[in-house]
């Protein structure tokens, strides 16, 4: 494994809650889910609801995403986060709470938007089951 | 001209008001720091997101884009949105947002334009609900809000677009006071549906073109469409809470020193009606003797 670090950033609608150099990041893409070393090439993807590693020379922090968005650049790695939490402070009563706000949602959206609010959806419940 | 007695209780009584402004202007500075601080750690996200929407909506693999973006095709039915506060004693703040608004809403009414109205903040809605009482469709109450949350905004703006996609109206435009500093707030209007981006930036950043998008462009619109609109609201009630506690203070400060002349003048008062009258007596004792 190579020990090139890169600028990362988790940003939330609130504020900065990392910014570092790191080894690696581990998201989980809506396509799927991606480790990004140092030089990885410029991508963008949507990020489903989970957790996100952040390993920095061998310690690793994790922080729940209840989805968001994930910018890969030459220079930096920005992740978008709509809430972050650590992992101590998840519980299964916030998610439900991220749960019905979803469903809530699906009620009046388009069937583009209902088909992504479906996969967050699942995607919740099987997080939420894991617990 | 008010007797001693009198002009002692006028003093005391501006001096308990004093008391109060000060207070106030202390607990409205304590409390600016701490909305002046949210809205800067606010805005790396908000930056970044407008980075992303513009290469994105950049990008020429974007075809059919979504009504959010374009709009839906009318013009007719527009959405003011008021975010003033909820608590008054704040200057000139809650009257600038309404003046803009008011200017705007009766631009639109003599071109002929239906508008709606939907206040966050109860004194905005004070203001305006005599003369647009028929046009408010909803009032956001934010009074039990101590601190604003994304979550705040992201409700907001869920029920915007819910409303725009059951075509309630064609064009959204949000009215709130941006914060410059502590004695100036610029009242601005921002819109929201079809949302604005400024395309200046993209220009001279090259490295849009080699960039991979998973799912595709479409999709991540989708998704972070309703993020950029949500974005957009938290950033201008955090502005609008700085700007209130910025217009609180310097209008605190403002009370705080009138307060303080009033009781110069007054204690002035004071003493020169306290002299006359002991001079009176004075005389009165002196005139008594010299008739012995």
């Amino acid at each position: 494994m190579s020990n090139a670090l890169f600028n990362f950033e988790l940003v939330t609608p609130e504020k900065i809650l990392m910014s570092d150099s790191v080894s690696s990041v581990s998201v989980s893409g809506v396509e799927g889910d991606m480790t990004v070393l140092a030089n990885h090439s410029p991508i963008a993807t949507s990020l489903r609801p989970g957790y996100v590693d952040i390993n920095t020379n061998g310690k690793t922090e994790r922080f729940f995403l209840t989805g968001g968005f994930i910018q890969i650049t030459s220079d930096e790695v920005v992740v978008l986060a709509e809430s972050a939490s650590s992992e101590e402070d998840l519980n299964s009563e916030m998610i439900d709470n991220v749960i019905e706000k979803t469903k809530s949602l699906m009620e009046n959206a388009s069937d583009l938007q209902k088909c992504v609010l479906a996969k967050k959806l699942n995607d919740l419940t099987n997080i939420r089951n894991q617990l | 001209m008010p007797n001693l007695k009198d002009l002692k209780n006028r003093i005391e009584s501006v001096k308990s008001t004093r008391k109060i402004t000060k207070a106030m202007q202390m607990v409205a500075a304590a409390k600016l720091r701490k909305a002046q601080e949210a809205a800067e750690q606010a805005r790396p996200y908000a930056d970044k997101m407008s980075l992303v929407m513009n290469k994105i909506t950049s990008s020429d693999n974007v075809s059919s884009s979504s009504p959010l973006l374009t709009g839906n095709g009318n013009y007719n039915i527009h959405l003011i949105i008021i975010a003033t506060s909820e608590r008054g004693l704040c200057g000139a703040f809650n009257s600038s947002i309404v003046r803009l608004a008011k200017n705007h809403i009766n631009k639109l009414k003599s071109e002929g334009f239906q508008f709606k109205i939907l206040t966050i903040g109860k004194k905005g809605r004070e203001q305006l609900k005599r003369e647009f009482g028929e046009n408010m469709i909803d009032h956001v109450d934010l009074s039990e809000v101590k601190k604003i949350a994304y979550e705040n905004a992201s409700t907001i703006s869920d029920n915007i677009i819910s409303m725009f996609l059951n075509n309630e109206f064609d064009v959204a435009t949000i009215f709130y006071n941006q914060f410059e500093s502590v004695i100036s707030q610029v009242p601005q209007a921002s819109q929201l549906i079809p949302i604005e981006i400024n395309s200046e930036k993209t220009q001279n950043d090259n490295s849009i073109s080699n960039f991979v998008y998973e799912p595709d462009e479409q999709e991540i619109i989708e998704d972070l469409l309703p993020k950029a609109i949500a974005t957009k609201v938290f950033t201008a009630l955090l502005e609008n809470g700085a700007s209130e506690q910025g217009a609180r203070m310097s209008a605190m400060d403002n009370a705080t020193r009138n307060a303080g002349d009033m009781i110069d003048k007054l204690t002035i008062q004071f003493n020169r009606s306290r002299q006359a009258a002991i001079t009176n007596e004075l005389i009165e004792i002196i005139s008594g003797a010299e008739a012995l």
